[in-house]
């Protein structure tokens, strides 16, 4: 009996003729005398015999689709895993460039110069003064090194340090009748200098082009260093003042 | 079978030869496919099954060890991964495909008795084997439908020979003591004496 359980154990190879010579040897003995056994390993050849071994084969068509699919998923594979390595650079390189522009961007914004149009209104606009001689008034001297020309006594340009700020003053060069003004109340000359009494210098104000003239703010001009001092230019008669 | 050539394969696909793996899948899609139909019984899923199995060997081939081992790997993966499908799926697969039934009508049209026979019969088969545990059923089937030997067999189901022996042994007598309406053959005396 043991050693029908032990040919039992062998059978399933024993019928695909995949044992040892020896074991086959073994097997084939002990079904001669064991009808049990013998009865079994023939049950069992005839159950696989049952079974149908041949599977079905591709056709040509069948296997170029795999082979194409297969070549597809393996590229859209390496599409994904290339898009996912360069993502988290793509982001940070993102994030850093925006940084970038944001800084610039506030950077920009501070040294901007405010530029403030105030509307007076026209009963309280206040006549032109002489802007040349009030924006030499106030003025920090420039270095004898450099000779100021102006060509046109109206002719007024401001050299703008950066980080400074300087709101623009407004002048007002109105239909006011000037002597006027003087006679009443001297002290409204908005650069806070004495009219002028060169009449000139008004006609030629009142010839200036536009309305607005951008000058610089007096008392921030006073306070700003020498060497980024605002430079006025000015007839060449009056530098010496 | 195709060890040679595999190694020199994968070793040019190693080296940057997108080729190499063409080549590769032509030698192997005959075995993979016929190892998955015989574990599905549908054309369409062995394909499905197939390709999954040879977008595996792409990620999987630049870290094999050796050529002598892909046939092994292949079968293994291709196992796992339609016992996988076979059992999620909630069809018991009992149910012939229109190709197998055309291949039964073309054997015997006239002969209305032996078709129905067959067809089940040929479910009875499909349902024999599904019912087998996993390792039963693939030790039968790569023995069966591949013609693996039992060293082959034990390399890709990763266990000894004498297990695969015993898995074979245990396989067959299941499938005799289901099969068995159509051997025409009792079995009742097996089961008695315990041999299932």
């Amino acid at each position: 009996m043991g050693t029908c359980k032990k040919i039992t154990g062998m059978i399933g190879a024993y019928v695909y003729g995949d044992l040892s010579p020896d074991e086959m040897r073994y097997v084939r003995l002990h079904a001669e005398e064991c009808s049990k056994c013998s009865h079994e390993i023939e049950d069992r050849i005839r159950t696989i015999a049952l079974i149908p071994t041949d599977t079905p084969k591709l056709t040509d068509e069948e296997r170029q689709r795999v082979m194409w699919t297969v070549k597809g998923a393996i590229r859209a594979k390496s599409e994904r895993r290339g898009f996912s390595l360069f993502r988290p650079t793509f982001t940070l390189t993102l994030l850093l460039a925006a940084a970038f522009v944001g800084g610039a961007m506030l950077g920009y914004s501070k040294i901007q110069p405010k530029v403030i149009v105030k509307q007076v209104p026209v009963e309280n606009r206040q006549p032109l003064a002489n802007p040349e001689k009030s924006i030499a008034a106030n003025a920090v001297p420039k270095p004898a090194s450099k000779p100021i020309s102006v060509k046109h006594p109206t002719d007024v340009s401001v050299a703008v340090q950066p980080f400074v700020r300087y709101p623009i003053q407004e002048i007002y060069r109105g239909s006011i009748d000037r002597e006027a003004q003087k006679q009443e109340d001297p002290s409204k000359s908005i650069i806070g200098d004495k009219p002028s009494e060169n009449t000139q210098g008004d006609q030629s104000a009142d010839s200036l082009g536009p309305s607005i003239v951008p000058v610089p703010d007096p008392l921030t001009i006073t306070g700003t260093p020498a060497p980024v001092e605002p430079q006025c230019e000015k007839p060449a008669s009056s530098d010496n003042n | 079978m195709h060890a040679a050539e595999d190694d020199l394969l994968i070793e040019r696909f190693r080296a940057g030869d997108a080729e190499s793996f063409d080549r590769l899948m032509a030698l192997h899609m005959d075995q993979v496919f016929g190892l998955a139909w015989s574990v599905l019984h549908d054309r369409e899923a062995a394909l499905d099954a197939a390709q999954e199995v040879f977008i595996k060997l792409h990620s999987a081939l630049p870290k094999l060890d050796s050529a002598r081992y892909l046939s092994a790997w292949l079968y293994r993966v291709c196992l796992n991964h339609c016992i996988d499908v076979k059992r999620k799926s909630r069809n018991d697969g009992l149910d012939l495909t229109e190709e197998e039934w055309d291949r039964l009508q073309g054997k015997e049209q006239d002969d209305p008795g032996w078709l129905l026979q067959n067809h089940e019969m040929g479910k009875a088969i499909r349902k024999a084997i599904d019912k087998l545990p996993v390792r039963q059923r693939s030790a039968f089937i790569l023995r069966h439908y591949q013609f693996l030997s039992l060293k082959e067999i034990s390399d890709t189901m990763g266990c000894s020979v004498g297990a695969v022996k015993a898995h074979l042994a245990r396989a067959t007598a299941h499938l005799r003591v289901e099969l068995s309406a159509y051997m025409g053959s009792s079995v009742e005396g097996v089961r008695e004496n315990g041999n299932v």
